[in-house]
């Protein structure tokens, strides 16, 4: 299916179906994530009693409290980035540049996802500062 | 890039009343909360790599600007969840599509109400430690 105005960029079969579903699925898994972690960060607690201490002590010292955080960050991660790349295609319609631009968000995305991921397994049980 | 700048242009002056401001919404609200996402998930991730700059961070964060930020972002984030869920519902139920302007409606209504209280608590948060103004 090739619509007059758009290219290769716009129709690429199904791996733009899998995204769309990706964007669904990860937006309603989101929803209760992201609303209870504001509930708990921003209303019962709040950067005033959120310090290093709280974090190691509260929050991942307590494994499932790393799995919430990993799914959150995951699933968010992917569906911004997918958002982002989405709203590209509505700016930029100039192959070479949106590929570019593509590969400089995938650069991010991952430098980002790898950080927190690392963050999440390696970060002490105790505090050690 | 030609047709970047107009692409911008019409966003804003497209009259497409509570349709096109729930479009412009939904997408400033998903950029603005990827943005925060990137910076947030780095200074977390300093829990472990770099302890005092995560401390460093959270000093930040306790500041008038991010205070207004971190009241912004809240909202953006409440309006991007609730008005996601009502485009899955109507795509979910093509029949919806008849009150399309009352579910829109009722998003902003909705995201609203979810709102208030979050912003008053945020704030008494804010006006305590900032200001030493006890609301509750």
């Amino acid at each position: 299916m090739t619509a007059p105005t758009s290219s290769l960029l716009h129709d690429r079969g199904r791996f733009e179906a899998y995204a769309w579903r990706l964007m669904r699925l990860s937006g309603i898994l989101i929803i209760p994530l992201v609303f209870v972690h504001l509930a708990i960060m921003h209303l019962f607690n709040s950067v005033y009693t959120i310090d290093y201490q709280w974090v190691v002590e509260k929050r991942w010292a307590l494994l499932g409290w790393r799995i919430y955080d990993a799914f959150l960050l995951w699933f968010a991660g992917l569906h911004g980035f997918n958002g982002l790349r989405n709203v590209l295609k509505d700016y930029v319609h100039h192959k070479l540049v949106y590929r570019g631009i593509v590969i400089a968000m995938l650069t991010v995305m991952m430098a980002v996802l790898g950080l927190g991921t690392i963050a999440l397994i390696g970060a002490p049980f105790s505090p050690v500062f | 890039m030609s047709t970047f700048i107009p692409t911008v242009r019409e966003t804003f002056r497209y009259k497409g009343k509570e349709g096109q401001l729930a479009w412009i919404g939904h997408r400033l609200g998903g950029l603005g909360t990827l943005i925060f996402f990137i910076i947030h998930v780095v200074d977390t991730s300093w829990v472990y790599f770099w302890p005092q700059g995560y401390h460093h961070a959270i000093v930040l964060y306790r500041s008038w600007p991010f205070q207004i930020g971190e009241l912004l972002l809240v909202l953006l984030v409440i309006y991007h969840g609730l008005n996601g869920l009502r485009i899955t519902l109507m795509d979910w139920k093509p029949t919806l599509w008849r009150y399309q302007r009352q579910m829109t409606l009722g998003t902003f209504g909705l995201t609203v109400l979810f709102y208030i209280p979050a912003f008053i608590i945020m704030g008494s948060h804010a006006l305590k430690n900032l200001l030493g103004i006890e609301l509750f």
